[in-house]
């Protein structure tokens, strides 16, 4: 059973089509990239799976299942991170990130623990006590991580994840990524920074105006497109299109 | 709970509990300013026992302003101020439905509403049994409730507006622009009988519409409440129907 399963996706936003008939599906264990230029559906399609966005036409699936008719169900197994989210200011991430390990389901017994280990692995426990009004963009980016990451969900939906993030805290995003899907769990997000792409990603998909333009492993577009890397092939496909 | 107590003791708890206050002392000295002419009578916060119980117990005027007004506070930006600042994305894609995030959002803002009209209430009781003869807990608490489904009312339509309102000031001052046309009817009933009928229409009218002392019928009670909890679904209804469709 596929993890993530999107078939035959419309979505329409009055004129705008966001959406045009999208097909996609990610197996268990994988790391799968979601590329493609402003505006071609990326956060559209993450929050369809998540249940924030209602699509016009067509099923999307996780873990077999339907994101729209049991979205409750469906969202027990998802770690989501926005493209563009507040935390509640006043609150320090502990406090938060209990709330939402609460609202996510999981005992108060052992939470605690469970939020100190997370801060130490994504490398934020000398914030766990401050406010989180003051904390950088990369850190408050950090909070973001861990809230997804706190249930262990064996689907993680990341929109653009390593924004903000300096190179050592993006590589260690980006390694807990790898990392998590070892473990048998499946991660999706959304980038315009290839280089992370080609440096976790099992598979990867381009997306242009609402459809899929492209898929395949990092390696597979390369030799398609003849090109060096994916920065390469991103530009012949969208200048091609 | 957690919300509810979360509510009371921050700014937003003090303020309401602060505003309340305000306006039972506001409310006081405008009406003793136009009960009486004497200048010295203005200070006197209230005229007569017998006025004071009358407007208390059998109109309430005051403890239902406070009522309708404040607890509004409790719920203007419940869903428009977690829209406003992004953070709906995030709670909702966690396991909980729509649905449930707008009750739970309107039931915490409830208790927490309670948690600061109980004390006032039963302060207000201390001071009444000292200047109403004969006035006993049961009629005096029962109207007191009836006032908090009151609040729960306006918090219904506050709920809902905020559903529906991408701005909080604008929640804010739409819940409070309803909340005053909807009390209008049954404050003129008095002056002009012909608004009788208009304020059978709202809660208000049945919010003061049973209490006299020693006229306790517990079966009437049960059912004005149920009235007044009716009067209060399709704005909940309509607030969870809005809210499932949007996409966020
Ligand atoms: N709430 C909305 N109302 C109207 N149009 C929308 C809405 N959300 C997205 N769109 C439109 O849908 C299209 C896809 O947007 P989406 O945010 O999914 O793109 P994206 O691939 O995530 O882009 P980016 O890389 O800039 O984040 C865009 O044309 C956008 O303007
Ligand atoms: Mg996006």
């Amino acid at each position: 059973m596929p993890a993530i399963e999107i078939i035959d996706v419309v979505k329409e936003y009055g004129d705008v089509k966001a959406l045009q008939g999208l097909t996609l599906t990610v197996d268990e264990g994988k790391v799968f990239g979601f590329c493609g230029p402003n505006g071609a559906g990326k956060s559209t399609t993450i929050k369809i799976l998540v249940g924030l966005v209602y699509p016009t036409s067509g099923t999307a699936k996780v873990l077999g299942i339907d994101a729209v008719e049991n979205g409750v169900e469906a969202r027990a197994h998802i770690g989501y991170l926005p493209e563009q989210y507040g935390m509640p200011g006043w609150d320090t991430p502990r406090k938060f990130l209990k709330y939402i390990g609460i609202l996510s389901g999981l005992s108060r017994d052992g939470l605690d623990e469970k939020i100190e280990k997370m801060a130490k692995e994504i490398g934020f426990t000398e914030y766990l006590d401050r406010r989180i009004k003051g904390l950088s963009k990369g850190n408050k980016q950090k909070v973001g991580i861990a809230q997804a990451f706190l249930h262990e969900p064996k689907v993680i939906l990341f929109d653009e994840p390593t924004t903000g993030l300096d190179p050592i805290g993006r590589n260690e995003v980006l390694a807990a990524m790898k990392a998590y899907a070892k473990q048998g769990n499946t991660v999706l997000f959304s980038t315009h920074i290839l280089t992370d792409v080609e440096k976790i990603c099992d598979e990867v998909c381009i997306l242009y105006k609402g459809k899929m333009i492209e898929d395949g492993t990092p390696g597979e577009l390369r030799q398609k497109h003849g090109a060096r890397d994916l920065d390469e092939v991103f530009l012949k496909v969208a200048q091609h299109e | 709970m957690l919300n509810a107590t979360r509510m009371v003791f921050s700014i937003r708890g003090l303020l309401a509990l602060m505003f309340t206050i305000y306006m039972i002392v506001a409310i006081g000295w405008f009406y003793d300013a136009i009960a009486t002419t004497a200048l010295g009578e203005i200070l006197n916060i209230f005229t007569t026992q017998e006025s004071q119980f009358q407007w208390f117990v059998f109109d309430s005027a005051l403890v239902k302003l406070t009522t309708l007004f404040v607890a509004p506070i409790f719920v203007f930006d419940a869903i428009s101020g977690d829209r406003h600042q992004e953070r709906l994305g995030l709670y909702l894609s966690r396991p909980i439905s729509r649905t449930q995030h707008v009750l739970v959002r309107t039931l915490s803002a409830f208790v927490a509403f309670g948690i600061v009209y109980l004390p006032l209430i039963s302060l207000g009781y201390l001071q009444f049994t000292t200047i109403v003869p004969g006035l006993t807990p049961g009629p005096y608490f029962a109207t007191s409730f009836l006032l908090y489904l009151l609040a729960f009312f306006s918090m219904s339509v506050g709920i809902f507006i905020s559903v529906v309102s991408k701005n909080n000031m604008v929640s804010f001052l739409a819940t409070f622009g309803i909340m005053s046309f909807a009390m209008l009817p049954n404050a003129m009933k008095y002056s002009m009988p012909a608004m009788e009928t208009a304020a059978i229409a709202t809660p208000h009218y049945y919010a003061t519409y049973f209490i006299k002392p020693g006229n306790l019928d517990a079966l009437s009670y049960i059912g004005i409440m149920l009235v007044m909890i009716l009067f209060c679904l399709p704005f909940l209804y309509l607030a969870i129907w809005r809210f499932n469709k949007e996409d966020l």
